[in-house]
């Protein structure tokens, strides 16, 4: 009996409160609802030929001095456009100081790298071919090598004025990284309206990472990143943001938020790689982290069950596109054949 | 053909003719309805095909844009802003020009309003495709979810196009379907409503028909049972059915004249137009009908009677005579007999009853005594009286016979005993008359064997001249060598022979045999001046003897005066000349011998030898035997004698049989002699013997003598 008052009392319930949730699911649907189209900036337009050249020279390891790495040793699209190595392994065959991040979902990124030191791709783009613990090039030395490939020489100097150039080899790989954008995930066919899309528990996953778990305070917008830099309250000496920003407390300890669109692939995580597992990651969270000063205030101990953490998990799976396959192209031969 | 008014053909033809009109014009219908339908629905049915072969030809060409949309964006290699440019337009303009042709068949019904959106679609999706081409110039790039999507959308109207398409193919299908079934069941109502009303008139007017022929054809059958009295009431209709009618009615008409006719006929067949009394072809016909008369109940007793002395009174009075007296005598019989039995004239003056009621001994020997009395009564003819009797034999049918031949033959016996015994009287056919006739058939058969097996042969008995001791001829004797019996003498089955058509065969053995003997004599050089054969009368009335007799001579290379025919005086002095006398006469002239055989015992008087001239007269043994003691017999044979050479007709002694007789007739001046004091009759073997025996003793006398 009583049993029965609570079923129709809940169904009283929501029934009152249908059009309050209906609106607050519109509101959430249009909070991460994907933007149709990609912007570029003034300096860089696209063009579809340019993107093209910008994707083999990714995937072309004559880019790094030692010809042995290309942009995609590290940013494999695998792995979320990440690598399985909790530090990057470089040319010099020495891990790197952090994770190397994703590249995915970055056009409209103002800033950077963990620590957004860079404010555009094609300066980033620079970065790993001439430094030494990375690519280990000089863009000379690119510049000179492409050049000496017949049909990269030929394609740049139709594409660009000036031909083999270090801004025109930059901006290529900036205009490929602009197109690259996470696949539909069974999220986007719910937040189309779906709600068969996803699971209950990845839908009380939803509800908790908006509201309990405090996920989307920083995990915000289409791409779950508000591009903004927080301290986890990782236990770490590396400072991050705070190099660029000493005089901001709160910028101590803080690493750039990065996109959660195909997180499952992107394992380990965190900006040194240290946790293995998403669940690893939401067992830092449930705790709150280590206190600090700089740390974020929505880092806080959540006393999340492990229903609710599974709700969690579920939640993110939701964001792995159903297609990840990236085919590579073909690169042009280093001399021709006659 | 010229058709009756109420001509059957225009009732069963107009139906029918109708019934083939309307199901032929149902039949037409029925297939142009088909026709059609089916023409339409095909129509249908095309455009429907065509509607959806633009669908799927429109879904390749977007299929083909999506696809190359896709090869580009992957950005795997670097294709030129012309290439692309190029192959856009064409992808393009396919893809349009599918959608623009869909709409057309949108507009045939297909899918409303849903190309005006898929046509915004698709221009959506062409100007994303343009800028992500790189064809359309822009800051905003549409992301490969957003191409996506609008293909999404386009391909989500297509199906529904697709499945309107498809929804618009079947339902014309079946509205078709069903529209040529509506119009079929229509047809097919009302071509059954009309062939059964055809049909029911058509059974109607059958039925009627079937009726008046059952009528017609009932009115046959009693008019083949020669039931006439009765009416044909269709003869008054004016169709076939009534000239079928009216042809029944003057086919009865004729058939009960011929009826009469026939029977009239019959009648006469039957009957005697005399007396009216049945005749012997109406007899054989009755006892044909009555072949098996083995029941006891049916008794019956057959009298053959027969006038005497009718030839008499008829040649005495003349046939008028006969006349009355044959009418008299049948209303007599009439009166006699019983109502039941039947009277037949079966002969001249013949009459035979057959009667169920008299079929005992004692009524029988009532109604016999009774017509016997009656017959006698003698008839006022004119001026004179005439009186005739009657014989009567009377023969019982009996379990044991009862064949109605045997019963006729029997009575027929009877008859013959009754007239033996004296006349008007009346006798019972006898077993031993019955055995009689049984040895004399059995005989027949015998004799017809011997006949076929040669058991008849011809003996000789030489006939000499005592006084010269030369021979004078021989007779041929016929005998038979019956294998149980021995030897047999003519006597004993000759009558048999000549009264059963065997006469000819035994002519001819007895010529051929005396032929051959001849032959074999002189032959052996003995002088033997001819044979002599006996032809009794029968043998002798056969036509063409006289040929074949003269033929068989001469193409044995004898002569006419070879063969010495043997008759008896009865042949020759009988009341009337027949044939026998005129073969006789014939077979004198061409120059036989005739010789009279068993001269004396005839009834014919002595001066008939004036009227016929015989060669020799053959005294009879009754007068030659025994005259050496019988002074009567002595005389009568001299006389014989002196007649004979008085007349100049050679004479000879038959039935010689001592030498007293012998002396005695040389004394008589009879020399000629043939007897058992000569010799026996022999076999022509043993003839042979005796004739050189003889010769020799002759020649040796004669050597003696000289």
């Amino acid at each position: 009996m009583m049993r029965l008052i609570q079923i129709v009392i809940g169904l009283i319930v929501m029934i009152a409160l249908a059009p309050l949730s209906v609106a607050d699911e519109s509101k959430l649907r249009d909070q991460f609802r994907k933007p149709g189209t990609i912007t570029f900036p003034e300096g860089s337009p696209y063009s579809p030929q340019v993107a093209a050249l910008g994707k083999k020279l990714f995937f072309d390891p004559r880019l790094s001095g030692a010809q042995n790495m290309s942009c995609a040793s590290c940013h494999n699209p695998s792995f979320g456009w990440e690598t399985p190595a909790a530090r990057t392994i470089g040319a010099m065959n020495q891990p790197l100081d952090r994770h190397a991040p994703t590249v995915e979902n970055l056009a409209e990124a103002k800033r950077l790298h963990w620590d957004g030191r860079i404010e555009s791709l094609e300066a980033q783009a620079r970065e790993p071919i001439t430094h030494p613990k990375e690519m280990n090039n000089s863009m000379e030395s690119v510049l000179a090598r492409l050049n000496s490939i017949p049909e990269y020489k030929s394609w740049f100097e139709n594409l660009f004025d000036d031909g083999v150039s270090e801004a025109a080899v930059l901006r290529s790989i900036a205009t490929y990284e602009r197109t690259l954008r996470s696949g539909h995930a069974p999220f986007d066919d719910w937040i189309a309206g779906d709600e068969s899309a996803i699971s209950s528990q990845a839908r009380l996953g939803l509800d908790l990472f908006v509201g309990k778990a405090r996920c989307a305070a920083c995990h915000d917008g289409w791409a779950f990143t508000d591009f903004d830099f927080h301290d986890i309250g990782l236990k770490t000496d590396d400072l991050g943001r705070g190099v660029y920003e000493p005089d901001n407390p709160s910028a101590q300890f803080a690493f750039k938020t990065p996109t959660l669109r195909d997180v499952t692939l992107r394992a380990p995580y965190m900006h040194r790689g240290n946790l293995q597992s998403l669940s690893d990651v939401l067992d830092h969270y449930n705790r709150g982290g280590i206190d600090r000063p700089s740390k974020s205030e929505d880092v806080r101990k959540l006393n999340l069950s492990d229903v609710e953490i599974d709700a969690l998990l579920a939640f993110l799976e939701t964001l792995t596109a159903y297609d990840t396959h990236v085919t590579t192209p073909a690169l042009p031969p280093e001399v021709p054949l006659r | 053909m010229t058709l009756k008014p109420r001509s059957l053909r225009l009732s069963i033809f107009f139906p029918l003719a109708m019934l083939l009109l309307v199901g032929s014009s149902a039949m037409f219908w029925i297939s142009k309805t088909a026709k059609d339908s089916h023409a339409q629905a095909e129509a249908h049915q095309q455009q429907a095909t065509k509607a959806l072969e633009v669908v799927v030809s429109t879904e390749a060409a977007l299929l083909a844009f999506d696809e190359y949309l896709r090869d580009v964006t992957s950005f795997n290699q670097i294709i030129s802003q012309d290439e692309i440019s190029a192959t856009f337009v064409s992808l393009r303009d396919d893809v349009a020009g599918n959608i623009k042709e869909l709409s057309a068949q949108v507009e045939m019904g297909v899918g409303g309003e849903l190309t005006p959106q898929l046509e915004a679609d698709v221009n959506e999706w062409f100007a994303a495709a343009e800028i992500i081409l790189g064809l359309q110039r822009s800051r905003h790039i549409p992301t490969i979810d957003t191409l996506d999507q609008r293909r999404n959308q386009i391909q989500s109207k297509m199906t529904l196009i697709y499945e309107l398409a498809r929804q618009y193919e079947e339902r014309s299908v079946i509205e078709n379907r069903v529209q040529f079934q509506e119009q079929m069941a229509a047809t097919q109502f009302s071509l059954i409503v009309l062939l059964i009303i055809g049909g029911l008139f058509a059974f109607y007017r059958a039925n009627h028909l079937a009726t008046a022929m059952r009528r017609l054809s009932s009115g046959m059958d009693r008019i083949r049972k020669s039931e006439f009295d009765f009416e044909i009431s269709d003869a008054k209709r004016q169709d076939e059915i009534g000239d079928m009618a009216r042809n029944l009615v003057s086919f009865s008409d004729d058939l009960q004249e011929l009826i009469a006719t026939k029977e009239h006929v019959e009648y006469l067949a039957l009957h005697d137009a005399l007396t009216g009394l049945r005749n012997r072809r109406c007899m054989d016909r009755r006892l044909e009908s009555m072949s098996s008369w083995t029941n006891s109940e049916s008794d019956l007793a057959a009298y053959h009677l027969d006038l005497d002395r009718f030839k008499l009174a008829n040649d005495t009075y003349g046939h008028h005579a006969g006349d009355a007296i044959l009418k008299h005598i049948a209303s007599v019989l009439i009166k006699c007999v019983s109502a039941t039995d039947l009277i037949f004239r079966v002969g001249g003056d013949e009459f035979l009853i057959l009667s169920h009621e008299n079929a005992t001994m004692d009524k029988a020997k009532i109604l016999a005594k009774s017509i016997i009395e009656r017959v006698s009564v003698p008839i006022a003819y004119g001026d004179a009286n005439l009186q005739v009797s009657a014989s009567v034999g009377i023969a019982f049918l009996s379990q044991s016979e009862n064949d109605p031949d045997v019963l006729l033959s029997n009575a027929d016996l009877a008859l013959y005993d009754a007239k033996g015994a004296g006349r008007a009287r009346y006798e019972f056919s006898s077993k031993a008359r019955r055995i009689q006739r049984e040895r004399r058939n059995a005989m027949l058969e015998e004799l017809k064997h011997a006949i076929a097996h040669d058991e008849l042969t011809v003996f000789f008995q030489p006939q000499v001249d005592v006084a010269s001791n030369e021979i004078v001829g021989l007779e041929s004797l016929l005998r038979w060598h019956h294998p149980e019996r021995g030897v047999l003498s003519p006597a004993l089955f000759l009558d048999v022979a000549m009264e059963n058509g065997l006469s000819e065969k035994i002519t001819a053995i007895c010529i051929d045999q005396s032929i051959l003997a001849l032959k074999t004599w002189r032959g052996l050089g003995l002088k033997v001046p001819g044979v002599s054969v006996n032809l009794a009368a029968v043998q002798l009335g056969k036509p063409g003897l006289v040929d074949w007799l003269h033929e068989r001579v001469l193409s044995s290379g004898l002569q006419p005066n070879d063969i010495v025919i043997e008759i008896v005086e009865s042949v020759l002095f009988g009341e009337h000349e027949d044939l026998a006398v005129s073969h006789v006469k014939k077979l004198r002239d061409r120059g036989y011998r005739i010789e009279l055989d068993d001269f004396g015992t005839g009834h014919a008087s002595i001066s008939n030898l004036t009227r016929f001239k015989v060669d020799k007269i053959k005294i009879d043994r009754t007068f030659v035997s025994g005259m050496d003691t019988n002074k009567e017999k002595r005389s009568i044979v001299s006389a014989l004698v002196d007649l004979s050479r008085n007349l100049g007709i050679e004479c000879l002694a038959e039935g010689v049989e001592s030498d007293p007789e012998l002396e005695v007739l040389l004394s008589l001046n009879c020399s000629q002699v043939q007897g058992y004091a000569i010799s026996r009759p022999l076999s022509l073997k043993s003839t042979s013997e005796w004739l050189l025996s003889h010769a020799n003793a002759a020649s040796v006398a004669a050597h003696t003598g000289s």
